[in-house]
């Protein structure tokens, strides 16, 4: 059964990448679009750093770190998740959601991984090399454990951005036109860009707790990046992973539930 | 009609086949036919779309909805191997019945038995027993060559590599588009596309068939090799095939059995034949004459379609119209003489008028 | 003048359907102000600084809360795209029939969809404005009240000269969809929407203030936190319908010429 599964999702990248090289224009311009604006990302460390030495305490390194580590956990939530819960949102809507329920294969599956985009990957040259390079500056070394947490929370943070998303993709089978599934998404990510602490102070700390323990988005490059350049709270990241394996599998409930309803109400 | 059930017995379409119905739901279904509907109903909840500006303000805070019942309590019975055709003006119910025996949606009442599936239940092992083809969606990629979907097919139905390849061969060799199998979707004609699709619904080697306007939009050729791919893979095959389409030549070129649905009732159940003897009361009288032999009140006879002497084309009563061909053709010089059916289009249409008449709306309102 | 009240009042209606979405996507859009004024608390903190490129705390947060204000009226979500789609797609032939300025027609719809959309928001940016009114300066006396307003419909004229020029290039170019991304890329920077451009160093920041985006997004949202002076003002109205001019003239004479292409190439 997995064995199945693992070569559908073996066409389905095969496919995408096929259609990604018929696009070679597209893909060079979506690539020029990463690398212009991973670029202005650091013009804007840079400006920050030279009105301050350390961002709630973390100095111009650190925050490079985090950047790089954001790069990752964003380009793989990209090129792997992204168009697919967008993609979603519009079967419910055009009404082809019907053809992936007739398959005989798990929908959430088929939908999931459906498309690759391809592009989003030159993030993570861009952002492995900004981590490496912080951590050359910083003269840090690090362990083997270390290094192996921070690719499971990494995983971890990729994870949980699916299910949120993947979750507000089915609730589309209820309201009707989506344009906010871009924005929130846009927003998700430029929360989680920032070092965590910022936070703290803010609506008596609700933001934080919400953003942390309800909806973990803030800690998807906040908690990697700890591992490896700062203080590490074990306790957080295992609740991090935690939460991670439950959002998965209420994303899996949620799906059913709104399909049950979808199969009731519609015609 | 063994028991005196009455609601049953109400619910009986002006069908050929007869089966007993009042049966407890425990015991399965006698008997091994493909498809058995049984008084199907299907309710669902539209929005209200408001009408101009102030509506639509309105509506942004309270939403008006209404109920529309898109099936209406119909059964049927198909055998295993049968070209069922599926008639009926657009809205009538066809489409949401495919879906309710495709699994897409749940019955609001009645029952529905699949291959002796449950399709509600949704097991993958119905699944990949049967195929939906909307003809105006695409299911493939359309970025990608037809193959490469079709791969996609071979992995989630899991065909083996040999009957995958003898599949596809026999196939693409029959609607002849072997050529045509590794060209982006995107660059193929509707005909071409409508072909590739068609292909995908057949690799995995389903049992029934169900077809939603294979044809729509289609050029005739294309049309034309659709339907006689159809016809063959039905004969080779046994594959059971419920189909709709707006082109009577589908249905009349496929199928022996036709069934009407109007405003979510079944109207019609029987060979094609018989809706004409039933629905037609006009047939169609052309006559030529000869030079100089015009009579003078040709409308006497009934209306004029065409007039252009020295032929006219009438519609003349069902039962008069022999006399009246005898009487023209004893008066007068006559070069040619046709009497015929109206056109199939025609009489369905009439059809759908009649029935819209007699069926009162099936419309309730509710917030 | 009949025949744009129709597209103005269908458009109108159209928009107003997608209520959930639109209150979600409004409510959405305030996040990430919350990041920004948090991201500048730490920096202004960090750095011990009161002033950071010539503003206040308070400043710098009244200028990202203005920058929505004026990005409101400036930003033309998806108006490259549409144009260049109708283009390629032969959509444009539906408006060549009917005796209407295909470009008169979008403008009209983009002020319909913003008249809509400033109707809509008009409560929850109060209630922004009025939650963050301690970073506020005071109301403005009626002479900078009229020139704000002037500035910003000027804004909304250079955001639809821009976008359209942009579109318009689908005449010549298949990629303008994928290209509108790398500009939206770059715009957020040399407009002024990421951080005000006195921040930039004073060789770059010459360049980009002369740039039309500057007067899209960075002047506009100048004046209206009243940073800069009536004559001031006057001076970035009157570069701003120098822009306005010039991209809506180049707009036009890409127009014709695209026109003729198109007839020559038959859509």
């Amino acid at each position: 059964m997995r064995a199945r599964y693992g070569r559908i999702i073996l066409r389905f990248w095969k496919n995408s990448l096929i259609r990604e090289m018929s696009f070679r224009g597209h893909f060079i311009v979506n690539v020029t679009s990463e690398i212009l604006w991973m670029g202005l990302l650091l013009v804007f460390i840079r400006v920050i750093f030279s009105k301050t030495s350390n961002v709630r305490g973390w100095n111009e390194e650190q925050y490079l770190f985090l950047m790089g580590t954001h790069m990752l956990v964003t380009s793989l939530f990209g090129a792997f998740f992204y168009n697919n819960c967008w993609r979603l949102a519009e079967l419910v809507r055009s009404g082809d959601l019907d053809f992936v329920l007739l398959r005989p294969a798990s929908a959430q599956i088929l939908l999931s991984f459906e498309r690759v985009d391809y592009s989003s990957l030159a993030r993570i040259p861009i952002g492995g090399t900004l981590c490496v390079y912080a951590l050359v500056s910083l003269e840090q070394t690090v362990t083997a454990s270390q290094i192996g947490l921070f690719f499971v929370l990494v995983l971890s943070g990729v994870v949980i951005m699916y299910s949120l998303l993947f979750m507000f993709a089915v609730s589309s089978v209820w309201l009707i036109r989506q344009t906010s599934i871009d924005h929130l998404w846009f927003y998700a990510v430029s929360l989680a860009r920032y070092p965590a602490e910022i936070y703290r102070q803010f609506a008596g700390g609700f933001l934080y707790f919400a953003l942390v323990f309800v909806v973990p988005l803030l800690l998807v490059a906040n908690l990697p990046a700890n591992v490896m350049v700062r203080a590490f709270d074990p306790y957080l990241a295992a609740y991090f992973v935690v939460s991670c394996l439950v959002l998965l599998g209420v994303s899996s409930l949620a799906f059913r539930f709104a399909l049950r309803w979808y199969r009731s109400a519609s015609s | 009609m063994a028991r005196a059930g009455g609601a049953q017995a109400a619910s009986f379409a002006a069908g050929s086949r007869r089966y007993s119905y009042d049966l407890p739901r425990s015991v399965p279904w006698p008997g091994m036919g493909a498809i058995h509907v049984h008084n199907l109903k299907k309710t669902y909840r539209v929005h209200r779309k408001p009408q101009g500006l102030s509506a639509s303000v309105r509506s942004l805070f309270r939403r008006q909805y209404k109920m529309v019942r898109a099936v209406d309590g119909i059964s049927f019975d198909i055998e295993p191997g049968e070209m069922v055709g599926f008639l009926g003006p657009n809205g009538a119910g066809k489409t949401t019945t495919l879906k309710v025996l495709s699994g897409l949606i749940y019955p609001t009442e009645g029952h529905v038995r699949v291959l002796d599936f449950v399709p509600q239940e949704r097991k993958n092992a119905y699944r990949r027993q049967f195929a939906l083809l909307m003809g105006q969606k695409n299911q493939l990629w359309w970025d990608l060559p037809a193959a490469e979907s079709f791969r996609l097919h071979k992995e989630i139905y899991t065909i083996d590599d040999e009957r995958f390849e003898r599949v596809q061969d026999d196939l693409t060799e029959m609607l002849s588009v072997k050529d045509l199998l590794n060209q982006p979707v995107r660059e193929l004609s509707l005909g071409e596309r409508m072909k590739m699709e068609l292909i995908a619904a057949l690799l995995h080697s389903p049992s029934v068939l169900f077809l939603d306007e294979p044809t729509i939009g289609l050029d005739v050729v294309a049309q034309a090799s659709i339907r006689r791919c159809l016809r063959d893979y039905n004969r080779d095959h046994g594959v059971t095939v419920l189909l709709t389409s707006h082109y009577m030549q589908d249905i009349e070129a496929l199928c022996d059995r036709v069934m009407v649905i109007n405003h979510g009732r079944l109207v019609h159940d029987g060979p094609l034949q018989t809706i004409i003897e039933r629905f037609a009361a006009h047939k169609i009288l052309t006559l030529r004459f000869q030079e100089g032999a015009w009579p003078d009140r040709i409308e006497d006879v009934g209306d004029v379609i065409e007039f252009n002497p020295p032929a006219v084309t009438l519609r003349v009563p069902r039962e008069s119209v022999t006399r009246h061909a005898a009487e023209l053709l004893s008066a007068y010089a006559l070069s040619d003489v046709s009497i015929e059916d109206p056109p199939i289009d025609d009489v369905i249409s009439a059809m759908y008028g009649d029935s819209a008449m007699m069926t009162p709306d099936q419309e309730a309102s509710g917030a | 003048m009949r025949k744009y009240w129709i597209v103005f009042s269908v458009a109108l209606s159209e928009r107003l359907v997608y209520r959930a979405d639109f209150f979600l996507a409004t409510f959405l859009r305030f996040i990430p102000i919350v990041t920004t004024i948090l991201l500048w608390r730490a920096i202004y903190d960090g750095g011990g600084r009161t002033q950071v490129g010539g503003l206040a705390y308070s400043e710098m947060v009244g200028y990202y809360l203005f920058v929505m204000i004026t990005r409101a009226f400036g930003s033309m979500p998806r108006l490259a795209t549409d144009i260049s789609t109708d283009i390629r797609d032969g959509g444009l032939r539906k408006y060549l029939l009917q005796p209407i300025n295909y470009l008169g027609y979008c403008i009209t719809l983009r002020a319909a969809h913003k008249i809509v959309y400033f109707v809509m928001a008009a409560a929850p940016y109060a209630l922004v404005f009025w939650l963050c009114r301690g970073y506020l300066p005071g109301w403005p006396s009626g002479t900078m009240l009229v020139l704000t307003i002037v500035s910003l419909i000027f804004a909304f004229m250079l955001g639809f000269a821009i976008n359209s020029l942009i579109g318009l290039m689908g005449f010549w170019f298949l990629e303008v969809a994928s290209f509108v991304h790398v500009f939206m890329t770059a715009q957020y920077f040399l407009s002024g929407h990421m951080f005000p451009l006195s921040l930039l160093p004073e060789s770059v920041a010459h360049v980009v203030m002369w740039l039309p985006f500057a007067y899209e997004t960075y002047y506009p949202t100048m004046i209206l936190a009243q940073q800069l002076d009536a004559a001031a003002a006057v001076r970035v109205i009157a570069v701003q319908a120098l822009w306005v001019l010039v991209l809506l003239a180049a707009g036009q004479w890409a127009w014709m010429r695209g026109l003729r292409r198109y007839a020559a190439f038959g859509g």
